[in-house]
């Protein structure tokens, strides 16, 4: 393996948090209230958060009572939906698009190391540039749109997706690639059924990554290029002061982001339920 | 008389191993194997028997000498051979049955969708793993998973099947009783059949002929008839003298250099001198 580009990709690992699972479950009575902890320590903020707000310029912090009425009220006067339904549009379209070109440039560079010896440069430079910077340059090809907002999050997205496709393909166990050659299979058969599955856990774990990212360029160009959807609704409540507002817009879009991680899971759970049984045990090569 | 099934005349072969210079693994090995016949290929670990094994299934090249796998000289892999692996190497994400049926990849196109089930279940069932067609790999024992990769192995009805150490990783029971089944399967199937074990009895139990090999270079040391009935019952075979005698010679023959002093390694040649 030439490529830098293998030391930035994450190598699988399975969520700790549904291993913590089934142990909490059996825990002794002592151990257990330590699992209220999380839910302890929220309501502390959010009554801090309460008591304070309440005490201080509501621009500046605003309260969660506030917040909920804000949200509420912007339901009732049909903004926020239109808006989240723009804000899931623009996320999955780009980042479906970065799914598909993602995987797709990762085999290639996987299997032919022609293709990975072009491409490492471009990779390993787009990687480390802070592709915000590219924005301005984003709309000057697709004006101030859906295609541009479409084409930020994709920039943000796709090189996570590429680089863990190609590590998992080539981290393909030879002892499988010997299973393919003792029984003959072909170019596209070792493609389709050995190295691609195997690839599968990487992949999933740069969707995770590639996720956050595409979160961001879809926010950012919904905020600084057409100012629509959810990014939109927090510049222009931002801009008008009303704070409350603000923030309910901001909570908004992390339910975006974790609908979006929920949904990997769903999928991963699914359709490839050997994903993290292999990782954790070891299936012997 | 008939041809052997496979030839092995003279084959040698070289690994280079970077800084380290070239490391003769294989040095002038001739041996044949007759139709339907059991070999056993052992040795200590490191005198190339992965190397002649994968080099029969086309999978390492040889670099001199000729072999020869029914009658056609080996490039690439040949036809009607069945490989099991030391490790099962089975993919995680099929099924049992999908995994055996990849063993018959290569015949695919002449089956019926029909053919190809019966075939994967009819293995199924002589391998002893009815009930766990729809299991993932991951879901078995070790034992299991091995009798998988002997499945796939057979499931094409190959001519000739070779093994490497495929019961080294298992207990010793799940292991005996193996090889047990082992021996039924393949008298059944009449596959002419090499099988790599670093394991005295194991070779002694199933084999017609057990070839001892040397190493430092890797070579052949001697051939060893086993030259008892089948099928074996393992309580007589072990209680029979002659067969205690065999162990004992086999035994002698793959330790001697083990406790003789170290000899310098012959194997080894210094970097920059000519392959030759
Ligand atoms: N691909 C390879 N490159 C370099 N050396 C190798 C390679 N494969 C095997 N060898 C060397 O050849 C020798 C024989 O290996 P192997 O056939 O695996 O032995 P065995 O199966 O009898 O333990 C070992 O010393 C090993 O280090
Ligand atoms: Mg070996």
């Amino acid at each position: 393996m030439a490529g830098t580009a293998a030391s930035i990709a994450t190598i699988p690992s399975h969520e700790s948090a549904d291993e913590a699972e089934p142990l909490a479950r059996n825990a002794p009575p002592r151990v257990r209230w330590k699992r209220t902890l999380p839910y302890v320590s929220v309501l502390i903020v959010v009554g801090l958060w309460q008591i304070i707000g309440s005490h201080i310029n509501p621009i500046l912090l605003s309260t969660p009572s506030a917040t909920v009425a804000a949200f509420g009220h912007m339901i009732s006067n049909g903004q926020l939906i239109p808006a989240f339904g723009t804000a899931m549009e623009d996320l999955w379209v780009g980042f479906g698009l970065a799914i598909v070109v993602g995987i797709a440039t990762g085999v290639l560079m996987g299997r032919s190391e022609v293709a990975e010896r072009v491409l490492d440069p471009y990779i390993n430079f787009f990687q480390a540039t802070p592709l915000i910077a590219l924005v301005p340059l984003v709309v000057i090809w697709f004006g101030i749109g859906f295609e541009a907002r479409i084409a930020t999050t994709f920039i943000l997205a796709v090189w996570s997706i590429i680089i863990n496709t190609f590590v998992g393909v080539r981290s393909t166990p030879s002892a499988l690639i010997d299973v393919a050659s003792v029984y003959k299979l072909n170019r596209r058969e070792i493609i389709s059924k050995i190295t691609l599955p195997n690839a599968v856990p990487y992949i999933f774990a740069g969707l995770r990554i590639a996720l956050g990212k595409a979160l961001i360029g879809m926010l950012i160009a919904e905020m600084e290029v057409s100012v629509t959807g959810l990014g939109g609704l927090v510049v222009n409540y931002g801009n008008s002061f009303r704070t409350a507002y603000l923030l309910a817009g901001v909570f908004t879009a992390s339910a975006v982001g974790v609908i979006g991680v929920i949904l990997l899971n769903l999928v991963k759970r699914w359709f490839f339920p050997w994903v993290n049984a292999t990782t954790a045990e070891g299936v012997r090569y | 008389m008939v041809a052997p099934v496979i030839e092995v005349s003279h084959v040698g072969k070289r690994f280079w191993q970077g800084k380290r210079g070239a490391f003769l693994a294989l040095s002038d090995v001739s041996f044949d194997v007759r139709d339907g016949e059991f070999i056993s290929i052992i040795g200590a670990s490191g005198c190339g028997k992965t190397t002649l094994l994968r080099m029969f299934a086309g999978l390492t090249a040889y670099d001199s000498g000729e072999l020869k796998i029914r009658g056609q000289l080996v490039r690439g892999v040949p036809d009607g051979i069945g490989f099991v692996f030391q490790a099962p190497a089975l993919l995680p994400w099929r099924s049992v049955g999908d995994n055996i049926a990849l063993g018959l990849s290569a015949v695919r196109s002449t089956l019926s969708e029909g053919e190809l089930k019966g075939r994967v279940a009819a293995q199924i069932e002589l391998t002893g793993l009815s009930g766990f067609e729809n299991s993932l790999p991951h879901e078995l024992s070790g034992g299991m998973q091995q009798r998988v990769g002997l499945a796939r192995a057979l499931v094409a009805e190959p001519k000739v099947l070779l093994m490497d150490e495929p019961l080294g990783a298992l207990d010793a029971f799940t292991r005996m009783r193996l090889q047990e089944e082992l021996a039924a399967i393949v008298a059944r199937t009449g596959a002419t059949t090499v099988f790599v074990t670093h394991d005295v009895d194991e070779a002694v139990f199933l084999s017609d002929r057990i070839v001892v090999m040397d190493r430092s270079p890797g070579r052949l040391k001697q051939i060893v008839d086993v030259p008892f009935d089948k099928p074996r019952q393992r309580r007589e075979f072990i209680g029979d003298p002659r067969v205690a005698e065999l162990r004992d010679l086999v035994l002698g023959l793959v330790t001697a250099d083990l406790l003789l002093p170290r000899q310098p390694d012959a194997s080894r040649e210094a970097s920059g001198r000519s392959l030759g």
